[in-house]
């Protein structure tokens, strides 16, 4: 509550010195950085003399400067009520809107320091910057808008019609469906740099978005005593390395199972064929292969790092768009034997998440910037106990403590996550009940990590292996991200 | 191993090589520029075709942009009018004009580099009319390769024979007893560590008090530095200096050795994390998707600013 809404208090002489002394303080803490305990002594002086709009002023900055943007807005708002020509309290509140992205709000702010201070010029640059950027905003809502009419199968068309050209040298999808020669025969054309023609690609397509829609959203799995399955990490389009792994590791099978953790598009230029590979495994034999989603799994991802502009390279935007709802259709996680859950990101910032919370999310949309299902895509282990804001400004950070109480509320063993790149392919964290898993040797060409994949036995056993990079084509990261390398 | 096979495309080599890494710069500047990162509406003077660069690209530099900024902010302080600077190898900067447009420009700037180089910049100023227009009084020299104006000098020259051209510098009236400021961005790497050593030491032997500062890559040993430097290698690029000064510890030992009164050395990373402010980090990371925190931490810790000062050049960062 602020102190605004309260009528003004009787303010004695003496209450005025000690919030006057207050305020000195904070001030000297404020100059040496000590911002904690600047707030608290702006605290203390505005519980002597509420009155005073610097005391608000004051500490909104120094909420700004620890990133508490809300905290700081209310502050401001406090200053312009007792004095609405306080003009550093607009300027305040305008740098806090702008850092958490409310470019509308910051310009109304700005407006208001332009009204009462109609000679600073700094204010009126600012603004005007602020103008500029909401109305870029809003050309990209706009024309974005206009691209959502279409539904991905009516953007494609019909697929039946399509006609394969007699020049075509590529694998033949048979009529009575996926088996395991097209396959083989589509890694060594893949692998050739050639292209699968767009009417399989799209009979692939459209065949695993019917498995996926189907899937649960947290998908069980059971490993007959006869197999083993092979959890493997981000391998962001690296299809060179994908094709090693199946070389040493063998290709999927009923036998021999596999589980991609998420992210298997971006970054490397050949994602198109990596999930291309990865979905046509899936329907040849959808009770050995499963996916998870990763953060890169969604449309802002792909229009940043690379898997749109090559599909739009390769294909078109309407295939594009048509992997964009498969996406939304992957499962967001798996468990495996009932006790190890094998998510792309991690977990949550609520301590009381059950498995049963998880496995109601509507998965299928993008993650927005928060809640259960962002976390999942997003959240990163942290060493420390307890949580912290993500570096990544999504999601969270968690600490072993979160790990152990989301174990135990569920009757889990292990999480296996993926999401970093890790040195050695892999990191054991949490005592051994966080893993990280990374499939993306010398990740982007300049990482020069190795990567790993895990074997998990039906006595829930695992077993790390690790693998260097294989050379591939001259086609460096990011070739399809519209932008080019370059040095800082 | 080479990660790529052989690509046919002509590659230069040499000289020719390093000098192509202004271009890249220069494009790396234009595109964190249009992107919002910083101002500079100058540099577009210098870029053929505006190309975007990748997130992290940009954001490094942005990075390596304010930690140079800050430090020659700090060494002119609030009287730029008795300093000057010397920009090394300053192919495509445009510092003087910043500086100047907010009359906070030195007493004397001079640029050097290659002919090749000072002759497109040279011929991209007077085509450009504010820029013209900022260096005043001015007139062509070296057979169009050099402009020398009242407080600006850009001259074609060759750093490995550095005694040349500090005679030179004096001849135009460079003053041995201002404060001067040797910048070095990206440059002193491309040279032999001998030849790098000598411009380090006689830049220390020319003033009575300057600060030497220099931006560069370090760490070349871990896996991150060795994928950099094959990276470079298959773009004929190679930095022998690296391996000289590989460590903040030894890029500050550089100066001491060369006389210089005291050194620090920062990387990137940390100049990030540390000396950026909350809100000036939050508006930066606003202005793109940005998915890749472990790999900015990687890349920006294998560049650093190391600087030193003599006499009472500067106040520390």
């Amino acid at each position: 509550m602020a102190a605004a809404d309260v009528l003004p208090l009787e303010v004695t002489e003496d209450d005025k010195k000690k919030a006057e002394e207050a305020k000195e303080a904070a001030n000297k803490h404020f100059a040496a950085k000590q911002f904690d305990d600047a707030i608290t002594k702006y605290t203390e002086a505005i519980s002597y003399n509420p009155n005073v709009p610097a005391y608000y002023s004051n500490r909104a900055f120094a909420y700004i400067k620890t990133e508490l943007y809300g905290a700081a807005i209310r502050d401001a708002d406090s200053a312009v009520k007792i004095d609405p020509k306080f003009v550093k309290a607009y300027y305040r509140k305008a740098v806090a809107n702008m850092a958490l992205g409310r470019v509308r709000d910051a310009v109304k702010d700005f407006r208001s320091v332009v009204k009462v201070a109609p000679n600073d010029a700094d204010a009126r640059s600012k603004l005007s910057a602020c103008e500029k950027e909401l109305k870029r905003r809003e050309f990209e809502k706009a024309i974005s808008f206009d691209e959502k009419k279409k539904s991905p199968e009516e953007l494609i068309g019909d697929v039946d019609a399509m006609v394969v050209e007699a020049t075509y040298d590529g694998p033949h999808l048979p009529p009575t469906g996926i088996d395991l020669p097209f396959v083989q025969s589509l890694l060594e054309h893949l692998k050739s740099q050639k292209r699968l023609h767009k009417k399989y690609v799209y009979k692939i397509m459209l065949a695993v978005k019917s498995l996926l829609e189907s899937d649960p959203t947290i998908v069980d799995i059971h490993i007959p005593s006869t197999s083993r399955i092979t959890v493997c990490g981000d391998i962001h389009g690296q299809f060179y390395d994908l094709l090693h792994v199946f070389s040493v590791n063998g290709l999927p099978s009923p036998d021999n199972m596999y589980l991609w953790n998420g992210d298997f598009v971006d970054r490397g230029s050949f994602s198109v064929e990596c999930v291309l590979t990865l979905f046509a495994f899936k329907w040849l034999y959808p009770k050995a292969v499963f996916l998870s989603r990763g953060n890169h799994e969604t449309d802002d991802m792909n229009r940043a790092y690379g898997f749109e502009g090559e599909c739009k390279h390769k294909y078109s935007e309407g295939m594009f768009k048509l992997f964009s709802e498969i996406f939304n259709a992957v499962p967001l996680g798996n468990l495996i034997q009932e006790k190890i859950l094998v998510v792309h990101g991690g977990l949550f910032s609520r301590d009381d998440v059950t498995m049963d919370e998880i496995r109601k999310i509507d998965r299928f949309k993008q993650p927005g910037s928060e809640g259960l299902m962002c976390e999942l895509l997003w959240s990163d282990p942290q060493p420390e106990p307890g949580r912290a804001p993500s570096k990544r400004g999504v999601g969270i950070q968690f600490g072993p403590d979160v790990t152990e109480n989301f174990l135990k509320r569920n009757d889990l063993d292990l999480i296996i996550r993926s999401h970093e790149v890790k040195q050695e392919g892999y990191t054991s964290d949490h005592g051994g009940k966080c893993i990280t898993i990374f499939s993306a040797p010398n990740y982007c060409d300049s990482v020069g990590n190795k990567g790993a994949y895990i074997h998990i036995t039906p006595d829930r056993k695992l077993k790390f292996n690790q693998f260097d990079a294989v050379p591939h084509p001259p086609i460096r990261a990011m070739q399809y991200a519209g932008m080019l390398g370059g040095m800082m | 191993m080479n990660r790529f096979l052989k690509s046919q495309s002509y590659q230069p080599l040499g000289d020719d090589a390093v000098r192509s890494t202004n271009d890249d710069a220069a494009v790396s500047r234009l595109s964190a520029v249009t992107l919002g990162y910083m101002a500079d509406p100058y540099i577009k003077a210098f870029v053929r075709r505006l190309q975007r660069r990748p997130p992290i690209i940009n954001r490094g530099t942005y990075t390596r942009s304010a930690a140079i900024d800050c430090i020659t902010a700090q060494f002119l302080g609030d009287d730029p009018s008795s300093k000057q600077i010397v920009s090394l190898g300053a192919g495509s900067d445009t510092r003087h004009f910043l500086l100047k447009s907010r009359g906070a420009q030195p007493k004397r700037y001079f640029e050097i580099d290659f002919p090749e180089i000072t002759s497109r910049k040279a011929q991209a100023i007077k085509k450009n009319k504010e820029l013209t227009a900022m260096l005043g009084d001015h007139s062509i020299a070296g057979g169009g390769t050099e402009l020398h104006a009242q407080d600006y000098f850009l001259l074609a020259g060759d750093l490995r024979q550095f005694d040349a051209l500090t005679q030179r510098l004096e001849s135009l009236g460079f003053d041995k007893s201002l404060p001067t400021l040797f910048l070095s961005e990206c440059v002193l790497i491309y040279l032999s560590p001998p030849d790098a050593d000598s411009i380090v030491k006689q830049a220390a032997n020319l003033v009575s008090s300057g600060v030497f500062l220099t931006y560069e890559q370090i760490l070349p040993d871990d896996a991150f530095g060795s994928m950099m430097l094959q990276n470079l290698k298959s773009r004929n690029i190679e930095l022998p200096g690296i391996h000289a000064y590989p460590t903040l510890e030894s890029q500050r030992e550089r100066y001491l050795k060369a006389g210089w009164d005291q050194a620090f050395a920062m990387d990137l990373n940390e100049f990030w994390e540390g000396k950026v402010e909350e809100s000036e980090k939050a508006r930066v990371s606003k202005l793109e998707i940005f998915d890749e925190v472990e790999e900015w931490r990687l890349l920006s810790g294998h560049y650093c600013v190391s600087w030193a000062v003599k006499g009472n050049g500067l106040s520390v960062v």
